[in-house]
């Protein structure tokens, strides 16, 4: 699986050293393999294309779960499984970026996730020590796509220099207008929604406007306002739950997808349901409307 | 280059549309699947009023809480609103039958029933009224009135003949405990006991009290209780939204600058909903939540059972219960380690 996977982004780039870094692409699926690979980018970019003739969600959201599985799967150390982990963080991005979609949300770390062994955190923080950098830099994904990136949570839990490197990340792109990434490390949803609340009921005392609070107010003051409302929610690895992410913004109108891959495994094919999904009931609802129901 | 995407555009949209139609094959392939599989409910073990049995030992674990979404249709199917109000008020009270008789072969410790609208709500002396006939209440239906209460909700217990339970702690081996408890013939003197009356009119602060058994009997089986809420939108974020307000006013009156810490997560606890351990959400084409009370969800699995939005919304049949169940009953929770 993993020579398949490198052999869709060709090692090209790799031998002049000045050139652009590459773009990293999101893996077909294994059963369209007897597709030869030639063909994979100009039917990804058709594909792309395509998508795009029709309405696209304003705001996705991924719980990456599945990285630690993955590499036991492979039988490899799990430093490893969070490593592709990143990998696939690219290349999803990339896939969701050229399609227009401007505001994505991941959940890359918990609160909860401290109480791990101790060598995977450590781990976890090199890679953030580094990639989030990585990603920042000119030329880069995000500089790419004109994408802004955010680390949302409470950031005083991490070493000071994963704090120093979140700063500089979100300095690099913090001119990027056309979209944003909001990176949720270390993070919960229940602090979120306190901490929100928190600011408005204390804004609200300051300025004597408690009356007026609503859950609007509230909604304004998440870690996620600047962002639209969210319109899909993907969970992999198969797991059925929300496990303390954006309990908030996914309340109302958030379609939530539970898909089986691990995440490292995720594909072209897996994203197509929720997005063809988005895209049938938006046109359904323009259809009904223009009939004159509902 | 525009011509050479404009003779790409008809080739792009046949895609687009390619995409599509296959896509809608393969949903058709699931729900066809889907209906074959399923099969009949058993109806010669069961009778109209208890609904089928359930067969407890296929599950290794089955949840202390319970919670459903019941989603309406977006289309009214009847001529006037107030007959369909009732329709759907009719169907909601025999699901909530069902649900109960489950709950109680189950062991449910709470169970809460959610509906966008708040029909059930609005409705909730006629709901306990009819519920009275085939279960115990044990207390009147409490409407949301403190300042704490969940908004826009009702809440009333269900006696339910078993052995004595602990409240509350979601992971305890209730069983051993429970048995414990009624082997050393403690009865109602080591527990916290309160009168009847006054169980359903005011929530206990800590969620792990003892809870007093209404009415002394032999020791083997003592009733316990089933904590039922029926709960509407004004229960979800614009009861956070009021909360938010009390903490304001508070801190207007306290003369603070900064609300101390934990004081949101006190406010928001003292609510007491129960977290659902399993959410089954019954209707729309798409797993949403519609407004459930946002906090609670934190860690529950959620099973949705599809039904088209222009079509009444479907029964909560034994099947579907039992796939949630299934569903339920194998997940592995990892809790951040």
């Amino acid at each position: 699986m993993s020579s398949y996977l490198s052999s869709l982004w060709s090692g090209a780039g790799k031998s002049a050293p000045e050139a652009p870094p590459q773009d990293a692409h999101l893996p077909l699926s294994s059963f369209l393999s007897w597709i030869p690979s030639g063909l994979h980018p100009t039917l990804r970019t058709l594909l792309i294309r395509a998508l795009r003739l029709g309405p696209r969600p304003q705001h996705v959201a991924f719980i990456m779960d599945g990285n630690r599985r993955y590499a036991r799967k492979k039988g490899e150390p799990v430093r490893v499984g969070h490593e592709e982990g990143f990998e696939a963080l690219k290349r999803v991005l990339s896939f969701f970026l050229k399609l227009d979609i401007p505001h994505v949300t991941v959940y890359a770390f918990s609160i909860e996730n401290f109480n791990r062994d101790p060598k995977e955190v450590e781990a976890l923080m090199d890679m953030a020590r580094v990639r989030l950098v990585e990603i920042c830099e000119k030329g880069a994904l995000l500089d790419r796509h004109g994408v802004q990136i955010r680390i949302l949570g409470r950031r005083d839990l991490l070493p000071p220099d994963v704090q120093a490197s979140c700063a500089r990340a979100e300095a690099m792109t913090a001119n990027n207008s056309r979209g944003i990434l909001n990176f949720c490390c270390p993070y919960t949803s229940q602090e979120e929604i306190a901490t929100a609340m928190k600011r408005t009921a204390e804004a609200a005392a300051e300025t004597d406007t408690a009356s007026s609070v609503t859950d609007e107010t509230i909604s304004a003051n998440l870690y996620t306002s600047a962002s639209p409302p969210l319109d899909i929610l993907i969970r992999t690895s198969g797991v059925n739950r929300l496990s303390d992410f954006l309990l908030w913004q996914a309340n109302e109108d958030t379609v939530l997808h539970f898909i089986p891959p691990n995440w490292p495994d995720i594909g072209v094919v897996d994203v197509l349901p929720p997005l063809l999904s988005y895209q049938g009931e938006v046109w359904a609802h323009k259809l009904a409307s223009w009939v004159g129901l509902a | 280059m525009g011509l050479v995407d404009a003779f790409l555009l008809p080739l792009q949209l046949l895609v687009l549309l390619l995409l599509h139609v296959a896509f809608a094959l393969y949903r058709l392939g699931r729900v066809v699947s889907h209906l074959v599989a399923s099969p009949a409910p058993d109806s010669s073990s069961s009778s109209a009023a208890s609904g089928p049995l359930l067969d407890s030992a296929r599950w290794d674990k089955t949840p202390q809480h319970l919670a459903v979404i019941f989603v309406p249709s977006k289309l009214s199917w009847s001529f006037s609103r107030r007959r369909s109000e009732r329709a759907e008020l009719a169907k909601l009270v025999e699901d909530l039958q069902l649900l109960l008789r489950w709950a109680e072969q189950l062991n449910c410790v709470s169970l809460s029933v959610y509906d966008e609208h708040g029909i059930l709500d609005r409705n909730a002396e006629a709901v306990t009224t009819t519920l009275a006939a085939s279960f115990p209440l044990l207390s009147p239906p409490k409407p949301s009135s403190t300042t704490h209460d969940l908004s826009g909700s009702t809440t009333f217990r269900v006696a339910l003949p078993r052995l004595a339970r602990l409240k509350g702690g979601g992971g305890d081996d209730l069983d051993s405990i429970a048995g414990r408890e009624v082997d050393s013939g403690c009865g109602s003197s080591d527990v916290a006991s309160a009168p009847v009356s006054e169980l359903g009119g005011t929530f206990s602060a800590s969620a792990s009290t003892l809870v007093a058994t209404p009415s002394p009997s032999s020791s083997s089986t003592t009733a316990s209780f089933l904590t039922v809420s029926l709960l509407s939108r004004l229960s979800g974020r614009p009861h956070l939204a009021h909360l938010a307000q009390q903490l304001s006013q508070r801190l207007q009156s306290s003369n603070l600058k900064k609300l101390p810490e934990g004081a949101v997560e006190e406010v928001v606890e003292a609510s007491n909903l129960a977290e659902p351990d399993l959410l089954i959400v019954l209707g729309g084409p798409y797993l949403r939540l519609h407004g459930f009370p946002p906090w609670q969800v934190r860690l529950t699995e959620f099973y949705h059972h599809p039904s088209p939005s222009w079509l009444p919304p479907p029964p909560l049949t034994y099947t579907v219960f039992r796939r949630a169940l299934d569903l339920y009953g194998h997940a592995e929770k990892r809790l951040g380690r």
